[in-house]
């Protein structure tokens, strides 16, 4: 009786194998179906693994708070809509962004989110994948400006990386703005599918021109120091139609 | 009752075979190996309390080990207790060495054994805690009320659960929630009258 088990388990694990290898969409097909059915737009993958990070850095306490603006009432709103569109990543007059984030500074002492900042961890609609290989050296969130030591928000992550490393499309898109900020530096944003978009910053050099296609992973750009930097590295935001997520949680 | 040292429940291999084809391979592994921590902490501990293990089951509600001997309220709260404190230091090794290596692997397991071990100590009959709180509370109000105490635990846990699943539910977050909460009731209050040979999740 339970030699005839292992037997059919066997069986049942080895097509199972097989199904598996010679065709692979489908249980990708299932594995999606599935993340529909159990997490619905969320990103618990991702949540966990943030979990899992925080431990060592000892912001357990900041990940828990996250954990639970999920369940609390603004649980609701994970992906942002477009009526929340109203901060553009980059102005064209150069500085003007700058003086824009540092309004928002004022602000950062009173309320510690920023309207255009959200926490949550939507499933991106899209593969992607790391642009650079280095530490995080900056987290997104609240933090003392390195370089005048004001309060404020930090919009994106840091990655901390050697002068000429290659920086590599998080996702595939359409490169729509490649030029010089006084505190960007050379930047380069990236658009993707349903509203989210990339932004690199602090390039030595931007490779990409605007209007071009970009594959993830191509070579956009090598990691710099221009702009208010005080050292080689990326600065790295990700945001969805205006609203700032934390890149980290993908990465 | 099944007499055999280690056997499967037939439930069990359909979900395994099910997350198998599912799941990426690294997924799982993120997914197994704290489960493994989780039940060798068991193991290590009933063992280092001078208990002998009689079998290992693996079924749909869980992993039991069955084991018998004398160990006193603290030793069987301990042994119920020490498969979430392994899977936290599990987490916390696991989450340093990933922070030194960069491996997302790592810190993907991390977070599966923290919550795990969250769960797991949550005072419920099929999971730890709910053994570790009818162990200690057994001494003190009599194997009886405390068998009522833990059910009534168990229950309170799990309409918890199944609200909050709920809430989550209608608020576009998945049935995640539902389902550990669904699960949990339907075992809860199933195997506390076997006191004889206990067993841990």
């Amino acid at each position: 009786m339970r030699e005839y088990k292992i037997y059919l388990a066997s069986a049942l694990f080895i097509c199972l194998s097989a199904v598996k290898l010679c065709f692979p969409q489908i249980p990708a097909q299932l594995r999606r179906e599935t993340a529909e059915i159990l997490c619905s737009e969320r990103d618990y993958g991702a949540t966990v693994q943030a979990l899992g990070r925080s431990l060592a850095q000892g912001r357990l306490e900041d990940r828990l708070v996250q954990v639970l603006e999920y369940i609390g009432p603004h649980g609701g709103q994970s992906i942002p809509s477009q009526e929340s569109l109203n901060t553009p990543i980059v102005s064209d007059t150069g500085d003007a962004d700058l003086e824009d984030r540092e309004s928002d500074t004022l602000q950062a002492v009173e309320d510690p989110l920023p309207d255009n900042v959200s926490l949550d961890v939507p499933r991106l609609p899209f593969e992607y994948s790391c642009p650079v290989t280095g530490t995080v050296s900056s987290c997104f969130g609240s933090r003392e400006d390195p370089l005048d030591s004001e309060p404020g928000f930090h919009y994106g992550t840091d990655f901390a990386a050697d002068s000429g490393d290659g920086v590599l499309a998080f996702a595939q898109g359409v490169v729509s703005a490649a030029g010089t900020d006084e505190g960007y530096g050379n930047y380069c944003i990236i658009e993707h599918s349903e509203g989210y978009s990339t932004l690199y910053a602090h390039l030595s050099e931007c490779v990409v021109r605007e209007g071009q296609e970009v594959e993830m992973g191509q070579l956009i750009g090598y990691v710099g120091q221009t702009g208010r930097a005080t050292g080689p590295h990326l600065h790295f935001e990700l945001s969805c139609n205006g609203m700032y997520l934390d890149p980290e949680n993908y990465l | 009752m099944n007499n055999e040292r280690f056997s499967v429940g037939t439930g069990a291999i359909l979900l395994a075979a099910l997350i198998y084809f599912v799941a990426d391979l690294d997924k799982i592994l993120a997914l197994l190996v704290p489960v493994l921590v989780h039940e060798l902490g068991h193991v290590f501990t009933i063992r280092l309390l001078g208990l002998r293990i009689n079998g290992f089951r693996v079924e749909l509600k869980g992993f039991c080990i069955r084991y018998c001997g004398e160990a006193g309220a603290m030793g069987h709260a301990l042994a119920a207790a020490a498969g979430p404190l392994w899977g936290l230091i599990y987490a916390m090794t696991a989450s340093f060495l990933a922070r030194h290596y960069g491996s997302s692997w790592l810190e993907l397991s991390a977070g599966v054994s923290l919550l795990l071990s969250l769960f797991n100590l949550l005072p419920a009959l099929p999971l730890d805690g709910g053994r570790v709180l009818y162990a200690l509370a057994s001494p003190f109000f009599g194997e009886a009320a405390a068998a009522k105490m833990v059910n009534i635990s168990s229950l309170a846990v799990g309409a918890a659960l199944l609200a909050m699943g709920a809430y989550l539910m209608f608020n576009g977050c998945g049935l995640a929630m539902e389902l550990a909460a669904v699960w949990l009731l339907a075992y809860t209050g199933l195997d506390i009258n076997r006191q004889k040979q206990r067993e841990i999740i």
